[in-house]
């Protein structure tokens, strides 16, 4: 456990050992017993639940939740809570309505699900040891899909007015989630946006770039080490991701690591990946040391940090 | 009702993933006339089912959209008029029939 490792490899630079960060989320219910709908409304379980990931795993950072729901939650959208999963969206404010008109504010850290996640991140600062806490927010897209529906993925392309103003709007509450998690303590802030690799390069830049910056501003002023998180095949919005601004960037078990690793040396960022979370850890149909070591191997010693994917 | 068209959407979960999540709801949400000629399904490949389904099209990325068959959307959630397009071209002739309709009402 060493988090000055972790932080400089988020940064790009050589570390003596390749550091790990397991995205425990509410796997961290489960190690502790809880149900995740239960665990995700309590402080104290959270806090529990963190702390014996880190434990348990020798980690060199955890995140306090891996929830992509608190901040649409927070703002009144519908969702459905799950025993074993983070809770899900299932109603759009904006789907009919315009942000006047449905009426929703930037969520502080007064709002919402937010008190009980500060109260959970605040216990983990005084009781933790040699690695960094992380604070994992909803990216300006997701939000947005969230917020809209599947009908942002048209607006970006024909409604572009409508677009703008809600990655705007998303921007803002990007923005106040990193001060929040800046508040908490944790040591590295990351934009989390798994939908952003289901849109085109122009895309990214035209709407998910732009609304990333008030966000990394608020990271960096803090002197916090910032990271972009993405999901899926990401392929063609890679040199987007890289030129976001963050220090690094993490992404999943389907892209090709030698070619990650590679971009990642070109633009002096860490980046972090990639267990197969799907074939490996949760089927079992690729063997978890086997995958580990290929995932080593490809990931080098300068700004690799081991992760699921 | 006339024959259907088949719509696979293979996923992680769309629960658990949002990228899966909207690339379900790009099916799911479709206009009720639509979705009247559309069977469609969502594989997730966190079950021996959906494994199945994967290797069986041939899904080389998630999410992915498959119509009759075929990977059409593959990591790109297409837009309202990309999505109609791509149904209409394997369309049985009463579901063209109802795209019709909508795009007519969509101006």
């Amino acid at each position: 456990m060493a988090m000055q490792l972790l932080l400089d490899a988020y940064q790009g630079k050589p570390t003596p050992k390749v550091p790990w960060v397991p995205y425990a989320g509410v796997h961290c219910a489960y190690m502790i017993g809880e149900k995740a709908d239960v665990y995700l409304q309590d402080p104290d379980l959270i806090a529990k639940g963190v702390l014996y990931a880190a434990e348990r795993y020798k980690a060199d950072g955890v995140p306090l939740l891996f929830d992509l729901n608190v901040e649409g939650m927070s703002m009144g959208c519908e969702a459905t809570w799950y025993p074993d999963n983070p809770p899900a969206i299932t109603g759009h404010p904006l789907a009919d309505k315009t942000l006047a008109e449905a009426n929703l504010k930037v969520p502080t850290a007064a709002d919402g699900r937010w008190p009980v996640v500060v109260a959970a991140g605040k216990k983990v600062m005084a009781q933790k040891g040699d690695w960094a806490l992380m604070g994992l927010f909803c990216g300006p897209l997701t939000l947005a899909s969230h917020l809209r529906g599947v009908k942002i993925f048209t607006d970006v392309i024909k409604n572009k007015p409508l677009a703008h103003e809600i990655m705007d709007f998303c921007a803002q509450v990007c923005a106040e989630s990193a001060r929040i998690y800046r508040d908490i303590g944790c040591e590295i802030i990351a934009i989390v946006d798994p939908v952003a690799s289901q849109i085109r390069p122009e895309t990214f830049r035209e709407f998910v770039t732009p609304a990333c910056q008030e966000a990394i501003k608020v990271i960096h002023e803090a002197n916090r080490v910032s990271s972009f998180f993405i999901c899926g095949d990401a392929t063609k919005v890679m040199e987007e991701v890289c030129q976001v601004g963050t220090q690094g960037f993490a992404i999943d078990e389907q892209m090709n690591m030698p070619y990650i690793r590679d971009l990642a040396v070109k633009y002096g960022l860490g980046f972090g990946g990639n267990l197969k979370l799907t074939l490996a850890l949760s089927l079992g149909i690729v063997d978890p040391r086997e995958d580990a070591i290929v995932s080593m191997a490809a990931g080098g010693m300068t700004g690799f940090t081991l992760a699921p994917g | 009702m006339s024959e259907k068209l088949v719509v696979d959407v293979l996923t992680l979960d769309a629960v658990q993933c949002a990228a899966c999540q909207y690339m379900f709801e790009a099916i799911s949400a479709l206009p009720e006339n639509i979705r009247q000629h559309v069977e469609f399904k969502e594989w997730t490949i966190k079950n021996p089912e959906g494994i199945n389904k994967f290797l069986e099209l041939n899904g080389k990325v998630l999410p992915t959209i498959a119509i009759k068959g075929e990977l059409i959307f593959e990591s790109i959630i297409p837009t309202f008029e990309e999505l109609l397009d791509a149904l209409e071209a394997k369309a049985p002739e009463a579901l063209k029939a109802e795209i019709a309709k909508v795009r007519e009402q969509q101006g």
